[in-house]
Parts: C-alpha cells; structure tokens; sequence
C-alpha cells in the first residue's frame, strides 16, 4: 500500500523498528520449554477423572522418579488431539478410541510399539484378550495399548419385569421382541405409553451388535461395504421394527438426552449400553432395581465392545518414560488398580481373574461378553461414519424404508476408504 | 370565517405545573396576530395548543366558531410552519408540498396543480426535484411555508420560522410573509421572542409572560400604553428606564427619586391617577427616545432641567445610544437616544429634559400602570 | 509528494500507533485468512506429512457433494428467512420502545437480555424447550395442538433454530434502531401529523426512511452473522437430522476439524466468503446506505 500512502520517512528505519517490535513480541509468545512428560485423556465425567487422578497418584507414590504432568483435555478431544498431533504439540501419551483408531493408524503419526513390548519380558502380550489387542494394530504393526474395555449389555428394570410377571429375561430376537410388548403400557390411560419395553438409538455401534449376530458385517473381511448385504438389513429392520412397532422408544421421543437417562426414569424396562450406566444411575436413579445380562442373541452371540488406548505419537522426547508409564498403567497391576474402581474392565485376562472380575455379579456378565465381543471398527474415515448417521436418521425420524437408505450410501461411502499412509477420501 | 377564539385556556403539565393560566384571545378573521415574550413565557405552547398538537388542560377553543379541543390536529384545518422547517428529508420539494394533499387522497392534477402554484409563489420552481439537504435554510424555509400554503388552510400557524435565519435574510423574509398575508387575507398566527419582529409583522400582538396574557393590543398601542410594567420594558429597543421614586405634593404633584426631582404639570390630568399615590413608592418609567439634551432640543415640551453624567455612548449609525446617571446617583444607569453627530464623551455633564406627553407610572407592587 | 516536517512527524506518529496493532490484525486475520484460500488448493491433512497440490479438485469435488450442496441451501433458506423478519422486528420492537409506554425500562430490558446471553446457554434451553415433553409443545397442547420434537424432525430442525435466532438478535438489532429513532426530530412526526398521517403512515413514511442508514447496517450484520451461523447448529443439532440443519459454515468445521480434511473445508469456507462478499456487494449497490 505504499503507493497509496506517502512514507514520510526512511523505509528502512522503520523497518528496523518494527523487525524490533515482531523478534520482542515472538520471544514472549513461545511456549515454555518442554522439560516433562505430558499425558492428556478425555473427560468424561467428574468421577472418572477423579478416579483417574487417583490411579495416577498411586503410580506417582511406586514410581517417584519418574515425573510427569496430567493435562486432561475437555471438550472435543479428537479435534483437540488433532491439532496438537498436527502442529508438533501432542502430549507424549494420550488416550486413544478404538472406534477411530484405524484413522490415526493410518496416518503414520502414531509410534510403533512393538520394540517397547519385545524389550519388556515382563509384557505377556498373550494376556490380552485377542480383540482388545488387534483392535489397535495396523499392518501387522502394534500402535496402542488397550486398557480396558466397555462391551454392551442389557439393563433390565426388575421391578418391571415383576410387575409384568415375566420370570425369565430375552435370550434371543423373538423373545426380545415379545417381552418388550408385554413389558409396554399404558399406566395413566391417557392412550399414551409411558413405559416401554425397549429403547433403541439411531446410532451405528447399538445396531452393530444385531448386525454382527445375524452374520452381516459393515465392512466384510475382504474389504468390501457389508451394508446393502441382507444380512446386515436384515438386522437393521429388526432394530427398526422394534420402534415402529411402539415396542421400543427412542430418546428425543421421551425428552431425554439418552437412554441411561430413560432407563433411570423407568421410561423402559430393557436398553442397552455398557459399564458406564452404572456410575450414572448411582448417582442420579439410586432406587432403581436392575439386572444385567449379555445381549440376547442372534444367530450367534456377538456385542460389541468399546476399548481405549494408550498411544504415543511418533514424535515425542519422551519415548522411553512414556513406555514405563503405559506399560505400568496396562500392566497388571496398574490395570488393576484402574479397572477395580468398577468404571471398565480390564483387558488382560489375568487380571480380571486375579481380582474377581469373573464372580462379582455385575461383573461377571461384562467379562463373559469379552468371549464374543468385537470392537467396532473399520476401515473408512471419520465422514464415512457421518454418512451412516445421517442414513440412520433418515430411517427414524423420516421413516426412510432401511434397504433404500442403505442403497443410497453405499456408494458415498466406498470414497471414505481408508488407505494406508494416504487417505484416498 | 376563519377567526380563532381561545377561551379561559389552561395548561397544566403533570400535577401542578400551570404553562399557560387562562388565556382569553380573539384572532379575527384575516388577521396577522403574533404572540410574543421572553423564552418559556408559553407563546409556543399556547401555538401548539391551537394546532392540536399539545393537549388543552382546561378552557375552550373554537376555529371558525367550531368548538376544537377534541379535534385531531388533520381535522382541524389549520398548517404548521415549524422552526427547524421539519421537511421530511428524503422526498423532494414537490414531494414534501404534496404529501398532505396525497394523505387527504386529492386527485394527482390538483396536487399537482396547488404545488406548482405554490412553488411560483415563493420562487420554489426550478427547485421542485431537490432534496431538501441540498437546499440552504432560506430556501427551505420557503418549501415549508409552501407546504402550509398547499393545504388552503383556514389558519395558518408560524413557529418562530425565521429565528434559524442570518439577520438579512431575515428582514428578508419578513416582509414576504407580511406580503403573502397580503396576497392570500388569511388567518395567521405568529410565534416569535423578537419584539422587533412582532411590532413590524403584526397586526394585533398578544405579550405573554410565564403563561398569562400581558396584554393583547395593536403594535403603537403597545407602545405608548403599555398595561404594565412589563409590556413598557418588553416593548420598544432599547428598553424604557425605570427609576423607582415617590410622589410628593408640593404646589403641584412631583416625583422624587434621590436627586431627581421633577414636576408633573397639571395640564396632564394625572392629578386623579396619581394623588393616591401621595407619599407612595411608584415606579417612574421613560423611554430612551423621549429624554432630550435641552442645548439641543427647543420645540418639545420638557420637564424640568436635570443633569445627568455621560458614561458611555454607542454610537450605531445615525443615532447612539447614551448611557448616563443622574448626578448625584452613580449606581444607576440610563439610556437615551440621540443624533450621534452630537459625539457626547464620558464623564460629559449635560442638562436633559424629559417630553412631559411621554411620563409613565407604574405601580410598584402589581407593576400596573398607574398613568 | 512533498510533505512539510509537521506532517513527516505526524504521519510518523499515526504509523507507529496503527503499527502494532496491525501487525496483530494481520497475523490473527489477514495471514489465516490468506493462508485458508492457499490450502483450499491441496490435499492437506494436517496428520500426513504428505500435501499434494491439487489445484481445483476440492471445488469440484464441493459441488459434487450432497452434503455440500444441501448446506448451501440451508444456509441460503436460513439467511433469507431470518434477516428481514429479525430486521422487521427489530424495527418495531424499537419503535413501541420508543413510545412513552409505562414500564418501557423493563421491556426494553427483557428483549435485551437474549442478546447479551450466551449463544450455548440459549441453545442448551431451547433444546429442552424444543423437545417433545418440552415447554412448547406443552403451550400448544393448552390449545389442543400436539407437537413433536422440532430438533429431530427434518422439517421443522431449522426452522425451529431459525426462530430462536431472530429471538436472539432482535433485542441487539433494537437497540441500533432505538438510537436511530432517537435522532428522527420530533417535529418531523408533528408535521406528519398536521399533515394527517396516521400511527401507520408515519411508521412507513417517516420512521422506516428515516432510519435507512442504520436499517443498511442491521441488514449487512444480519446477512453476515446468518451465513456464518455455527453456535446453535452445533450445540442443538449436530447438523441434523438428516443434514436438515447443516449449513456451510457446520460444513466447514466438520470437514476441516473432524473429518482431517482442512483443504477441503478451506475450500468450502473461500466459498462461504464469496457468498457474503457478493451479498454484501449487492446491497450495497440497490440498497445502499445514504442517509438524508
């Protein structure tokens, strides 16, 4: 703009002034050194980061000479994650989902662990529970360590089932079916249900486990998109039937943010979910009597099972004391330590053994579940999943028949393919 | 017959606060009237009153013998010339004439018709397409007056229109609004807190004060018979002197004020107005034009000699103004007019006269005239 | 062009005062902005050291996109629909304001008081508002009207978000008018008056030209603020239900920051910008500002 505006002046004085003003004003806005370790997770709720806390407390007392600060990340984790991973900010160890695992792995930015685990004898690679393990190699290659995992389950509402007279709980699809009819009334007679059998979401991961017992798969092991088989529709109109058949409601139906929140309020007597309900209803519905048991079952047993890792990223300063710490934290006794406090299982079969995940009576069923559990995860992006959502919401709120909405984006879906090192969209 | 009658008119602002008490006038048909006093006296009040546009507390008003205090300020047949002009900006001089016509639903040959008229009256032609903003404040003065001229109303009503002017363009204007008055014999009420203006435009003047009628009366009339002390010092620039003194008889009756002494000739049959005012405070009053320096003037009719001190002379133009103290009272200033060839200086010692015709009295407690 | 030595010294003076805060300016806005229209050109994933160039492939592949082209009607129905009416009401808000109305302090005070709000918290209640066992549809039940939830049915997602920001802004967009009408003489609605218009015909013929100016400014923040609309959809919709509430700038984010593909998204926001630019350009051509 000089032409604009007369420089009255020498340029160059005034450029020395302002190179002056730039250097000084940079030199204060550069981040400290890095001189410790840094390790962030998510936050979920208040008591797990509490609890967290304390597990990490426990390994600052065994282990005092290793330093380290926790920075836990609210908010949105992954687009956090994200641009710290991207612009060489990342903590040196951070929690990893399964569920968008693949993407990350895919990436190349992840460090590999196999050399870690080779130099620990004491590791046992044999002691985690297959699908924990594979859920976070890529190639062949082991990017994360799982610590525990959440499988789903059902929560039944005892006091319903009394009520209904139901003796027995659902072992398979009809039996699922028929009892959420008999469980749904009409308790005020205003021709209106306050209670429902089921409740169902219209989110991916709560149909993949029908999908998975009826045989289908969303991405089947040859690559190929599972969606459109019959097998997958299959499951997915049995899911769907169940709603519009009013056997089942959904959330947004209830005015509730989700089903925990349902199920507390004996909206239902049936959902599914995991091990977190648990803390949610101790400390909003602690008068409610219920029961878990594993998810009826298809053709074959299947659910699906949320884990988490730990991961480094490929360029960290702290590579050997980020080891010691991931390998203490999934280590037996740090698993131990963390998965007693009742918030995940543990992945490490030893462990559950050793502390008696296998008899305590809520427990139990979680670990059962472990025999017969997948995580979900496939090879497609983060939009990939988007576009399923969006399908899925066309299904409940528009009525959208499930075979056409599952047509209709299987052929978006194939250009979100992952492809190693380079995502091909 | 367009005449105006404000009957026993009151304005009250909240509970208590009386703006105008009472205020009897009658317009006359065709007649210039101009209300006039000092700021807050109520002159724009009482015009608003007559508009429509401040609600009467009390009284009646009738326009055209038709009882009005109800009537919406449209029904009322009456236009406003406002100070500031109040020219709706983003229309155009032909716009801003026609759009009370356009409101009443007028047919568009005669709008068009009555603007151009109108706009030829006032020299507006060649201007009909600006925009007021481009306009200097004479010119826009005029289109607000064309806008009231349009309507062919039956009164029409000036607030203080020129009081944004410069002096000439004032003196200006003016006379053209006394020619259009002329030209157009209608109703016209008049707000202005220039005397000056008042005595040249009007052809009778209501004087207000803190919202009572002063005196209503035709500019001379105002002049040499003011009804109170008020109107006597309100009227006339410069204003009358006021000395205050008493009466005193002696052979014939005197006014006595320190060192000013000076009789009251019988011939002036005052002697009835003045005698119970005998060894009484009055309130002495003359106007600067009426005090003559006696070496100068011979053929008037003058009281006895006094002498005065010059203290500073105005010299503006052909006359000056003079102002001086009696001698023997330096703490009280006078003025008086005169040729200025006569070139007075300070601290110069004349001998003056009063025009016997022209002594004013006044009483000191209700400021009444007395004679 | 020859400058005396005052004018070297004060021109001196003005640089260093603009100086550093320019350099603020540039570095925050001009570099990124800049920045985001260059890599609109590449592949770019911020996790993969590899960042192809790819020249217009983003643009074409953007208007290939459903999601894409679903986003630009979105915002475009959104847009149309909200700026006149908020304007509209705004303007009437302000001028019922303006009368000498007993209690004009507390109204004016309770229009305001959703524009001074967080845009989350607004949100967060009007979810519970909106939903099927909420507030509203438990007012249209008193008049037998039975509702659904308006943030899960597509045809009423963005519309019912539609509302709540002509409800949110309208009380700011006021309060420019309020001071607009301010300004607006007296004498001018006397004389209005004297001419005979009515409550109605002094609104239009006066008040609404004479508030132009500061009409032009609400327009062009409206039009601005409604194409970039991302708090509401984000925190009350996610974008859906199916896309229904997804608009260019939710696009963006979603495909920049959670999708990984910040070329992508940096295309898709260089397009958001010349969608306001042209807007913007227009009005100012056929409506532009000249106040009287």
């Amino acid at each position: 703009m000089c032409f604009l505006v007369p420089i009255p002046f020498k340029i160059s004085k005034y450029l020395r002034y302002l190179s002056g003003l730039i250097l000084l004003w940079m030199a204060a806005c550069q981040p400290t050194g890095n001189d410790t370790l840094r390790l962030s997770s998510w936050v979920s709720s208040p008591s797990e980061t509490n609890l967290f806390k304390q597990t990490l407390a426990d390994f600052r007392q065994t282990h005092p000479e290793l330093d380290f600060k926790y920075e836990p990340i609210p908010g949105n984790y992954s687009e956090k994650l994200q641009l710290m991973l991207g612009t060489n900010t990342a903590p040196d160890l951070f929690f990893l989902k399964g569920m968008t695992a693949p993407s990350y792995m895919s990436f190349g930015i992840l460090n590999p662990l196999d050399n870690w685990m080779a130099q620990s004898p004491d590791f046992e690679a044999t002691d985690f529970f297959p699908f924990a393990l594979e859920a976070f190699q890529y190639d062949g290659v082991q990017y994360g360590l799982p610590k525990d995992f959440n499988p789903y389950v059902l929560f039944y509402n005892k006091a319903h089932f009394r009520e209904a007279g139901l003796d027995s709980l659902p072992t398979n699809w009809q039996e699922l079916e028929q009892m959420s009819a008999q469980l749904t009334k009409d308790r005020d007679g205003d021709g209106k249900m306050d209670q429902y059998g089921f409740i169902v979401e219209p989110s991916i991961e709560m149909v993949m486990p029908f999908v998975y017992q009826n045989d289908g798969h969303f991405q089947n092991p040859d690559g190929s998109l599972g969606i459109t088989d019959d097998s997958f529709i299959e499951a997915l109109e049995f899911y769907y039937g169940l709603y519009q058949k009013g056997v089942a409601t959904i959330a947004q139906d209830q005015g509730v943010a989700w089903n925990g929140d349902a199920f507390g309020r004996g909206t239902c007597s049936m959902a599914i979910s995991g091990g977190w309900l648990m803390p949610f209803l101790k400390d909003n519905y602690p008068e409610i009597d219920y029961g878990i048991i594993p998810l009826p079952a298809g053709k074959q047993r299947a659910t699906v099972a949320f884990t988490t890792a730990y991961a480094m990223p490929k360029k960290t300063a702290f590579e050997g004391e980020a080891w010691q710490i991931m390998n203490y934290l999934v280590g037996k006794e740090g698993m131990a330590n963390w998965t007693n406090t009742g918030v995940a299982m543990p992945t490490r079969r030893s462990v559950a053994e050793a502390n008696g995940f296998y008899e305590h009576p809520v427990f139990k069923t979680f670990m059962e579940s472990a025999a017969y559990a997948r995580p979900f995860q496939v090879q497609y992006s983060e939009r990939g999943f988007e576009e399923v959502v969006v399908a899925f919401q066309a299904i409940f709120f528009m009525g959208k028949p499930p075979r056409e909405a599952m047509e209709e984006i299987a052929s978006q879906i194939k250009k979100y393919r992952l492809v190693k090192n380079k995502k091909q969209r | 017959m367009a005449n105006v009658e404000l009957k026993k008119l009151k304005k009250v602002y909240g509970k208590d606060v009386l703006a105008i008490k009472e205020a009897d006038v009658f317009i006359e048909d065709k007649e210039f009237v101009v209300l006039v006093g000092p700021s807050g006296c109520g002159k724009s009040t009482l015009l608003r009153m007559i508009a429509g546009l401040e609600e009467i507390s009390g009284g009646d008003l009738y326009i055209d013998d038709a009882r009005v205090n109800d009537v919406s300020p449209k029904d009322r047949d009456i236009a406003m010339v406002f100070q500031n002009y109040a020219l709706y900006p983003h229309m155009t001089v032909f716009e801003n004439m026609a759009f009370g016509l356009k409101l009443r639903k007028y047919p568009k040959a005669e709008i068009t018709q009555r603007v151009e008229e109108a706009a030829k009256v006032l020299g507006l032609t060649p201007y009909l397409d600006r925009r007021p903003k481009e306009m200097s404040g004479g010119q826009r003065q005029r289109v607000a007056i064309g806008r009231a001229l349009v309507r062919q109303p039956k009164v029409f009503l000036f607030d203080e229109p020129l009081s944004n002017l410069d002096a000439k363009l004032r003196v200006q204007m003016r006379i053209e609004i006394k020619r259009l008055h002329k030209q157009l014999q209608a109703t016209m009420i008049y707000v202005t807190h220039d005397q000056i203006e008042a005595m040249t435009m009007g052809d009778k003047i209501v004087v207000l004060k803190d919202g009572i009628v002063q005196q209503v009366d035709s500019p001379m009339n105002l002049f040499n018979n003011p009804a109170n002390k008020f109107v006597a010092g309100f009227i006339g620039s410069p204003s009358m002197n006021f000395l205050q003194g008493e009466i005193e008889k002696t052979e014939e009756l005197e006014f006595v004020s320190g060192t000013v002494r000076f009789g009251i000739p019988n011939e002036l049959n005052l002697h009835d107005k003045l005698s119970p005012y005998i060894g009484q405070p009055v309130t002495f009053g003359f106007r600067p034009e009426y005090l003559y320096d006696k070496a100068k003037e011979k053929s008037k009719q003058l009281s006895v000699d006094m002498d005065i001190i010059i203290d500073v002379t105005e010299p503006v133009g052909s006359e000056a103004y003079n102002y001086f103290h009696f001698k023997g009272q330096e703490d009280l200033t006078f003025c008086f007019r005169s040729d200025s060839a006569y070139d007075y200086q300070s601290n110069e010692t004349i001998t003056v006269g009063l025009d016997v015709a022209r002594l004013r009295f006044f009483d000191v407690e209700t400021e009444n005239r007395i004679a | 062009m020859k400058l005396s030595a005052k004018q070297k010294e004060q021109a001196r003076t003005a640089y260093l005062f603009i100086g550093f805060p320019l350099l603020l300016f540039s570095v925050f806005t001009f570099v990124p902005i800049l920045f985001a229209f260059f890599i609109s050109f590449y592949d770019w994933n911020l996790l993969i050291p590899d960042k192809p160039f790819v020249g217009l492939a983003n643009y074409v592949e953007l208007f290939q996109d459903k999601v894409f082209l679903v986003a630009i009607k979105n915002t475009l129905v959104y847009t149309i629909g909200v700026v006149p009416i908020q304007t509209l009401l705004a303007l009437v808000l302000a001028f019922i304001m303006n009368q000498k109305l007993k209690g004009r302090a507390f109204f004016r005070l309770a229009f305001y008081i959703p524009a001074v709000t967080s845009s989350v918290v607004t949100s967060i209640i009007f979810v519970w508002i909106y939903s099927k066992p909420g507030l509203l549809n438990y007012l249209l039940s008193l008049i037998g009207v039975e509702g659904t939830d308006y943030l899960t049915n597509p045809s009423t997602a963005l519309f019912a978000i539609m509302a709540l920001n002509i409800w949110t802004t309208s009380g700011y967009f006021m309060i420019s008018f309020l001071a607009g009408l301010q300004s607006i003489p007296q004498s001018l609605y006397e004389a209005a008056k004297i001419d005979g218009a009515n409550q109605w015909q002094q609104f239009w013929k006066i008040t609404v030209p004479m508030v132009r100016p500061v009409t032009y400014f609400v327009v062009v923040l409206s039009l601005i603020g409604c194409f970039q609309v991302f708090d509401q959809i984000y925190v009350m919709s996610a974008g859906g239900p199916v896309n229904s509430t997804t608009t260019m700038s939710y696009f963006t984010y979603n495909n920049a920051f959670k999708f990984f593909r910040l070329g992508y998204g940096a295309a898709s926001a260089v397009i958001l910008a010349l969608i306001i630019f042209g807007a913007t350009w227009l009005q100012k051509k056929y409506f532009p500002a000249d106040a009287y």
